[in-house]
């Protein structure tokens, strides 16, 4: 229909013969302008026909160049040839000679006739399109066209020099490079061959000279006759990833000469061309294929290795594949490893990997079981550890409550692996570490013997015993090792520094026994390894501690003389208090003794020393005992009005934090949000210290601080704040009662009989938000307790918790407001969900 | 990953010594001032073959599947650079690409 439609109007179209020359002129320069040449050639002749005018002429010469150059991209050669023929016949005038048109001739074959073109625009051409006529002759006769010379004068260079051209490309191909030289050192630089020269003294230079060939390359212009050979030669510098990519924009013949030059066989070009018919990225059957078509070359075990690579993705079926292309079957293990392969590759679920590498490993060690030390044993230790290694496992996981976890098998199967493969120290340290991460320090320690045993000297296996004897409490085996380390490596710092700190704890406990004696022998070797006096008032406390169990009246005087010495102060207070903790001495009545007050605080830089001092004392791994806790929170939190800047503040409210001194850290948040108001970060730690544990029992007024604390995080891009605040109202959100901590007189079987105990312990407000009603139906609560009382509420509420909704009055039904994270924004989310729908759990009183 | 025994031109039975002697001889024909990308390629492969256990690591966990450069340089090597004969310059020059 519309191709009727097209033709009626095409045929209703007035036709060039019945415009004016004005409008005719016009549309002839518009299809010249758009490139539809073969309109314009109609149209410029009929402009021709009624009168002869040269700037017709010479529009109808540039549509039938444009045509030309179309026909030629298509191909079409002998029709483009005629287009410039017909350009030719308009006169030298309209249609100069044009180098398109002698090259085509030229490679038509028609080699007169370019001769003869040129020969009739030698005196009208100007000098620079002669030149590069020239050059396309030289070329031509170059690449074996000797007609060329027939018509040519025989004082023109092509002529002149050809004969030496011939003789330099001669010598480069027979590999005769003193010829070659001597035959380029006659030609001329203003030669038609020059370009030809820098060729061929590039490819000379080619292999050793890879820069200086590519700077005599670049010389040649992308216009001239011989582009072809330096398009050519340039493929031979491309790097080797790049080849593939580069040697698809080209043909054949540039192809063949670029492999040549790279060292390429006819074999190995005749393989690459009929892989290249494969595609860029071959189908994997296509290339398993063509594996099998050429495995007389490839060989058998290479193609029947590499081709199992391909079956990955198409598993099981892909499992045929090989004996479908004529060869092997693979045996029952080559399947389960690329089962395996498959699992990591495609699932993402380390359980299904681990089990289907535990399968290879069974088939592996089947029908004998391989002595240790032997390449099958080898392969199924690495089998048994690949989770490991990939999921990088026991490196941070903390061993798990439930034997069936997934770091527990993992475990298993790396201990298990041991069996087959004992010369693998990383495998014994990952498992001790993980051990010990768990503090499950009997399989460190049935891991570390044969570690020990096995690598006596090395420092990784003996820092684990270190580790490990420090986790036991054995301080005198700790300090063993730690001196073994120096032995092997003795300007090692830290290990110096933990023999010190093990030789001091091994003082505190036999001080804490009783043996003041065996402590101050210990202290002495602290004290000796102490070469840095970095620990220099630990050990003159701990020093002064063992005077006071032998000699009460001068230990008590040294203590003081330390007090004094170290401010007399929160900071002095502290040292002494952890240290008397420390040997078993509670720190009030240390203090009592000594006759000393309580510990007050100098100021804030004594304040700023004993947070650093708290800091430095959780870094290095110790732990503050409660009865320090005790002695030390309420004169900390009377502490919490002194002058400290935002980032002191911060940095005191996080080692509060770390040491889990809520109060204290609350009276900090506190005085600081006095100082710098709704600041989010304070916000959080006010509020996390005041509700740590049990955020559901939070007043409406401090979430509304929290949401203003978590606007302001959002507006200053405080993304840790942002974050934090967001865990912390995400907490506030339960969905039901199993997630509430009920307080444990309540016991378990709670009924709606234990809403008015509930209302009244928590308050009737948070007990609807904790039930995760919606506003209005809160507010309809309310006002049915106010106009009917409390005991109409709880029957209300009971039958909206016994189940029935049908049992309910016409109340809007219960949404939950959940609070989803999305893009770090909090959404409220009205969307009715099963699972929080409290009338799809009838149980959950009961 | 291009298959390190064809990049370094060892059999799957090369040993530890032959491994390192391949390599060291791969390092001196294609330093890494001179050809950096090659020698990456090099240092590559011989630290996946380096032990035997990171070869038996190779031949159980490597999942990549062949090229079609390990193919070809598999069953016909690279040789050294040749020149082009004079059939290959004419045809260039008389315009077939």
């Amino acid at each position: 229909m519309s191709k009727k439609r097209n033709k009626r109007s095409a045929g209703n179209k007035p036709g060039p013969a019945s415009l004016s020359s004005k409008a005719l002129e016009n549309a002839a320069q518009e299809r010249l302008q758009q490139g539809r040449f073969r309109e314009a050639i109609a149209h410029f002749k009929e402009l021709l026909k009624r009168e002869q005018r040269e700037e017709w002429r010479q529009g109808l010469a540039r549509a039938y160049e444009g045509r030309a150059r179309d026909l030629a991209e298509k191909g079409m050669l002998k029709e483009a040839l005629v287009m410039w023929e017909n350009r030719h016949r308009l006169g030298a005038a309209a249609a100069p000679t044009h180098l398109a048109h002698t090259a085509l001739l030229l490679r038509m074959g028609r080699v007169q006739e370019a001769v003869a073109i040129f020969n009739q625009a030698a005196d009208t051409l100007p000098a620079g399109e002669l030149a590069a006529l020239r050059t396309q002759l030289a070329a031509f006769y170059l690449g074996g066209q000797a007609e060329v010379m027939q018509g040519l004068a025989p004082e023109d260079p092509v002529v002149l020099h050809g004969e030496a051209a011939q003789a330099a490309l001669a010598a480069y191909c027979r590999g005769d490079d003193e010829a070659l030289e001597q035959a380029l050192s006659t030609i001329p630089f203003r030669s038609p061959y020059r370009d030809g020269v820098h060729i061929l003294k590039a490819l000379q230079r080619l292999p050793e000279q890879p820069t200086q060939a590519a700077t005599l390359l670049a010389r040649v212009p992308a216009e001239s006759a011989f582009a072809p050979l330096r398009q050519a030669a340039e493929l031979a510098l491309v790097p080797e990833q790049q080849l593939a990519s580069r040697l698809a924009d080209v043909g054949k013949a540039t192809r063949r000469f670029a492999l040549t030059l790279r060292g390429w066989s006819p074999e190995r070009q005749a393989l690459f061309e009929e892989a290249r018919k494969l595609g860029e990225h071959p189908p994997p059957k296509a290339l398993l294929h063509f594996l099998y078509r050429h495995r007389d070359k490839l060989g058998d075990d290479w193609v029947h290795e590499r081709a199992r690579r391909l079956l990955i993705d198409d598993a099981p079926q892909s499992l045929a594949w090989p004996r479908e292309a004529g060869g092997r079957s693979l045996s029952q293990a080559e399947k389960v490893q690329v089962g395996a392969w498959q699992a990591e590759r495609q699932h993402g679920d380390p359980w299904y990997t681990l089990k289907c590498w535990e399968l290879l490993a069974q088939h592996l060690e089947a029908p004998h079981v391989p002595a240790p030390g032997s390449d099958q044993a080898l392969r199924i230790a690495l089998v048994l550890r690949r989770v490991d290694q990939t999921e990088d496992i026991l490196a941070h996981a903390t061993p798990s409550a439930e034997p069936d976890a997934l770091d527990r098998a993992v475990a298993q199967y790396v201990e298990r692996s041991l069996d087959y493969d004992p010369d693998a120290p990383q495998a014994y340290l990952r498992l001790i570490g993980y051990y010990l991460r768990g503090k499950e320090l009997k399989a460190a320690r049935r891991l570390l013997e044969p570690a020990l045993a096995r690598w006596p000297e090395n420092l990784q296996v003996l820092t684990a015993a270190l580790d490990t004897a420090v986790a036991g409490g054995a301080f005198k085996k700790a300090a063993g090792f730690a001196r073994r380390i120096l032995t092997v490596d003795p300007i090692n710092k830290t290990a110096r520094e933990r023999l010190v700190k093990a030789h001091l704890a091994h003082a505190r406990k036999q001080l804490r026994n009783a043996r003041p004696d065996l402590a101050r022998r210990e202290l002495e070797q602290a004290s000796a390894w102490d070469r840095a006096n970095r620990f220099d008032i630990q050990l003159e406390i701990v020093d002064a501690l063992i005077t006071l169990a032998t000699d009460a009246p001068t230990g008590a005087s040294a203590l003081r003389e330390v007090n004094q010495r170290l401010g007399d102060g929160l900071a002095a207070g502290l040292s002494l208090a952890l240290e008397a903790a420390a040997v078993g001495i509670s720190p009030k009545a240390l203090f009592a003794d000594l006759g000393l007050s309580k510990p007050q605080p100098r100021g804030s830089e004594d304040l700023k020393a004993c947070l650093a001092q708290l800091r430095e004392h959780l870094d290095s791994g110790g732990k503050l005992p409660p009865e320090v806790t005790r002695y030390f929170e309420k004169v900390l939190k009377a502490s919490a009005h002194f002058e400290l800047s935002f980032q002191e503040m911060e940095a005191a409210c996080e080692t509060l934090r770390r040491c889990r001194w809520d109060a204290v850290r609350q009276a900090f948040a506190q005085a600081a949000l006095k100082r710098w108001k709704d600041a989010p970060v304070f916000a959080f730690h006010a509020f996390e210290a005041k509700y740590k544990g049990a955020p559901w029992y939070a007043s409406s007024t401090d979430i509304r601080r929290l949401e203003r604390a978590l606007e302001h995080a959002r507006e200053k891009g405080d993304t840790r704040s942002t974050e934090r605040l967001l865990n912390v109202l995400d907490s506030l959100r339960p969905t039901a009662f199993e997630d509430f901590p009920l307080p444990p007189e309540m016991g378990e079987e709670l009924g709606p009989e234990a809403l008015p105990m509930l209302i009244n312990l928590m308050g009737l407000d948070r007990l609807l938000d904790m039930l995760g009603l919606s506003r209005d139906m809160k507010r309809q609560f309310k006002e049915l307790e106010r106009e009917l009382g409390r005991p109409a509420l709880i029957k209300m509420l009971g039958a909206m918790l016994s189940a029935d909704p049908d049992d309910l009055p016409p109340f809007p039904a219960p949404r939950p407001r959940r609070r989803t994270e999305s893009r770090g924004h909090a959404v409220e989310d009205d969307a009715p969900s099963d699972d929080d729908d409290p009338f799809n759990q009838p149980d959950l009183f009961t | 990953m291009s298959d390190p025994y064809l990049t370094l031109g060892v059999t799957a039975k090369a040993t530890d010594a032959d491994i390192e002697a391949a390599y060291r001889a791969g390092v001196k024909r294609h330093p890494p001032e001179r050809d950096p990308q090659r020698f990456e390629a090099l240092r590559s492969a011989y630290e996946a073959l380096r032990t035997r256990r990171e070869r038996l690591g190779y031949e159980l966990f490597d999942t990549s599947p062949p090229t079609v450069s390990d193919i070809l340089d598999k069953a016909a090597p690279t040789g050294k650079p040749r020149r082009p004969d004079p059939a290959q310059f004419a045809a260039l020059l008389r315009g077939e690409s």
